[in-house]
């Protein structure tokens, strides 16, 4: 009864957050059955974490996602990713993303940045997603448990090595 | 382009035939979770241990010609020391696989933030290496244990003094501890193998991402 109860208002809550799992694993994984894995990876690990998010009153709760999410991406220990195939990431990451009638780039700039990010180590493609997630510098520091003024450091780090990535190309 | 122009293009709804998460569709993947590693290591666990009890239970009878041998001897209170090396060998991989399930239980169901995360993994993962190889030179003592309460007194019965050529009997001898010795040497060097294998590659993944997290900034940020 309880359990029914607990599940109703489990998937009531993540309903509104799936997009951003959905990202997550779009990032951290090249291939789609990867990425399904990863994504009921991370909604299991939710679920068992539920319990104890409902305890603390004062948690908010898209923090708490992005730590589980990206804790079960990095933390699962997971194979590695095989080198994507040229245009793997990019093709599906642009039909999901961007519609080509609300295109403001080339798709090919846009997939050259995709498959430089999909070179990326874990980390900083943690960095990377809540960049894009446009998340504060406070809420970033919160999830990755470092300081605001190292993430700021490694931000632009991460940014540069993008630059670098995409002159090489 | 960079970053920031992608920004609004990733926050886009994705491809409309994704299928949502449901009530049912959540108890179908509680019904069917996908391995992850962790969970991989908690089968070996639980396999390791089904071996153990195996091995017990088909030696069973092997265990019993051990006890009327044992209780066959002259000295006193044999067959109890080769019931309590037996009972504390089987403790030993009772008590390594209670360890290895309770560490990776804890793996799972961390919210903390992904640094504290990697940091409790990466003690966990060492406290599993440990308690491999505790186990495995708390077995091999055991092991040594049983060899020589078996074989000591004809050992001492074959190098005694005036018995033969003594030089022969004592090259014998060290030849035999050699042979054991490297034959300990090369169950390490397995179990090392094995451990790299099963936990040392995790590991060392680990502690590259939390090197690369704690990497201080410029001027130490």
């Amino acid at each position: 009864m309880g359990s029914v109860a607990t599940s109703t208002d489990f998937v009531g809550a993540l309903q509104a957050y799936q997009p951003l799992l959905r990202r997550v694993a779009r990032l951290y994984c090249q291939d789609a059955d990867d990425r399904q894995d990863l994504f009921q990876e991370i909604v299991l690990q939710l679920w068992r974490a539920w319990p104890r998010y409902k305890a603390l009153p004062d948690a908010k709760f898209s923090t708490w996602l992005y730590r589980v999410a990206l804790n079960v991406a990095i933390g699962s220990l997971r194979r590695r990713a095989r080198r994507p195939a040229a245009g793997a990431l990019d093709g599906e990451a642009l039909q999901v993303a961007q519609p080509p009638e609300a295109a403001p780039f080339e798709p090919e700039e846009t997939a050259a940045l995709y498959r430089a990010i999909g070179r990326l180590s874990e980390v900083d493609k943690a960095f990377v997603l809540l960049y894009l997630e446009d998340r504060t510098y406070e809420e970033m520091a919160d999830i990755l448990g470092i300081t605001q003024n190292n993430v700021r450091v490694k931000m632009h780090r991460v940014q540069e090595k993008l630059r670098q990535l995409l002159v090489r190309r | 382009m960079e970053l920031d122009d992608l920004r609004q293009q990733w926050q886009r709804p994705a491809a409309p035939d994704v299928p949502l998460l449901t009530e049912q569709s959540l108890r179908a993947m509680l019904a069917n979770p996908t391995e992850s590693p962790v969970a991989r290591m908690k089968r070996n666990a639980r396999r390791d241990l089904g071996l153990g009890l195996a091995v017990v239970v088909l030696n069973f009878f092997n265990l019993q010609s051990w006890f009327r041998f044992a209780a066959s001897r002259a000295s006193g209170g044999v067959l109890w020391w080769s019931l309590l090396l037996g009972s504390t060998g089987l403790l030993v991989v009772l008590w390594n696989t209670g360890v290895k399930m309770r560490i990776l239980s804890r793996m799972e169901g961390e919210t903390s933030s992904l640094r504290d995360h990697l940091l409790s993994l990466v003690h966990q993962f060492r406290g599993l290496l440990r308690a491999s190889v505790r186990t495995g030179l708390g077995l091999a003592a055991l092991l040594v244990l049983l060899l020589l309460y078996a074989g000591y007194e004809k050992l001492v019965f074959y190098l005694r003094p005036g018995a033969g050529d003594q030089l022969t009997h004592w090259l014998l001898f060290g030849s035999g501890v050699l042979a054991t010795l490297l034959a300990f040497g090369l169950a390490y060097k397995n179990g090392n193998a094995v451990r790299q294998r099963r936990y040392g590659q995790y590991l060392d993944r680990l502690e590259a991402n939390l090197r690369e997290l704690d990497e201080p900034g410029p001027g130490g940020a």
